[in-house]
């Protein structure tokens, strides 16, 4: 989830958009009373088009009425692309530069086909989730409902920086703190398939016959031509070098902790 | 890319070479398409009894996992080595790499199956 703060008492949030109603209503019922804020759900008022990739900013420029060579990475500001109004936003979940680009559902089309028509010379080209799923797991970037869901901890994702520490309260706080002095008891690592095959989301680990651990997602990259993904593994397994044992449809596999991320772009 | 006359298919797009009382089964090139980049086959061991339209194996490609039917019944007698390092022949020579060999239990009884026109306007 991304958060956009459009003025000092106004957020935009920008949630996995299969999880819009429970989302919604979470957050929701987080409003204790009147006068206290007011959520409204807008999603239908965006239509949301990223494109991501070095070339992104020299495609997309010569659409865009905001200067985009100052915007600095995960920062937004005010437009207009292919004469349309838009948020652009220097974003996206590939792990390359890019932007996502916010309008009008009426103007989706017309945005898109700019794009596609301003990228001809770059090779853009459409692509749909499964192409955005491995480039986000290159980077080691965490899904919702695949890496984290209501059963994992930020600490436990490795995503302890995301945590707003300083803060004295926020909801859920005391479980996050007590679980960050007694230590985690399992961690998400990354690992490099040894044997030949993918291990993919709910795919065990193993001691022995025992499951010890879960898999949470799992490609062949094109990029770096291995098969990888990521795990919750307990602690003792969390070192780069250490061996996984994994049951992948039965058939015992191996796996090595690797580092994450599996690709980092240049900056 | 051309479907052999001189083989059989399923509808599942596998397809087997019958000589004398020997199979060979292999995938389709429709299929591979379908599959994308191989990266795995799991084939059964020399031995195995198969049925006709039971699995065989799975093919693992990078979107996902599907199963092998067997188009006849009989016995696997050879297995393809080379599927274990170089999944990816499935994917450049679909019609020229056979995954296992089998005894066929009844080598005339192929009736059921497609023969390549068939099996190019079952593709549509």
């Amino acid at each position: 989830m991304l958060v956009y703060r459009m003025a000092p008492n106004h957020f935009m949030l920008v949630v996995n958009a299969s999880n819009i109603p429970k989302d919604y209503a979470w957050i929701a019922a987080q409003v204790k009373e009147a006068g206290d804020a007011a959520v409204v759900d807008s999603s239908n008022r965006y239509a949301l088009i990223a494109i991501q990739g070095p070339a992104a900013l020299g495609v997309l420029q010569p659409l865009c009425t905001a200067e985009l060579a100052d915007l600095k990475y995960y920062w937004f500001t005010h437009g207009e692309v292919a004469n349309a109004r838009a948020l652009i936003s220097r974003t996206g979940y590939t792990g390359e530069d890019g932007f996502e680009i916010f309008v009008p559902p009426n103007m989706a089309d017309r945005v898109w086909q700019a794009l596609l028509e301003s990228g001809r010379a770059a090779d853009v080209i459409p692509c749909g989730l499964g192409a955005r799923d491995t480039l986000r797991l290159e980077a080691a970037m965490r899904l919702y409902g695949n890496d984290i869901d209501e059963t994992t901890t930020p600490l436990e994702a490795d995503l302890g920086w995301i945590v707003g520490w300083k803060k004295e309260s926020f909801i859920g706080h005391e479980r996050l703190r007590e679980q960050k002095e007694k230590g985690v008891t399992r961690k998400l690592v990354g690992f490099e398939m040894i044997d030949r095959g993918i291990a993919r989301h709910g795919y065990q680990v193993l001691r022995g016959d025992k499951p010890v651990g879960v898999v949470t997602s799992g490609t062949q990259t094109p990029f770096l031509k291995k098969a990888i993904g990521m795990a919750y593994v307990p602690m003792e397994l969390t070192t780069p070098g250490s061996e996984l044992t994994l049951d992948v449809r039965g058939r015992v596999s191996r796996a090595t902790v690797v580092p994450l991320p599996f690709y980092k772009r240049k900056a | 890319m051309a479907y052999p006359a001189d083989r059989k298919y399923t509808k599942d797009h596998e397809w087997i070479r019958i000589a004398g009382d020997t199979g060979e089964i292999g995938i389709t090139d429709f299929a591979q398409q379908q599959l994308g980049d191989v990266v795995y086959v799991e084939l059964p061991d020399v031995g195995r009894k198969v049925n006709a339209g039971e699995s065989f194996g799975s093919i693992e490609s990078v979107k996902a996992v599907s199963e092998l039917f067997a188009p006849m019944s009989g016995e696997v007698i050879a297995v393809n080595d080379q599927l274990k390092g170089h999944p990816e022949v499935v994917n450049t020579d679909p019609h020229g790499t056979w995954m296992i060999k089998v005894r066929l239990a009844s080598p005339t009884d192929s009736g059921a199956l497609l023969d390549s026109s068939q099996y190019q306007s079952h593709l549509g």
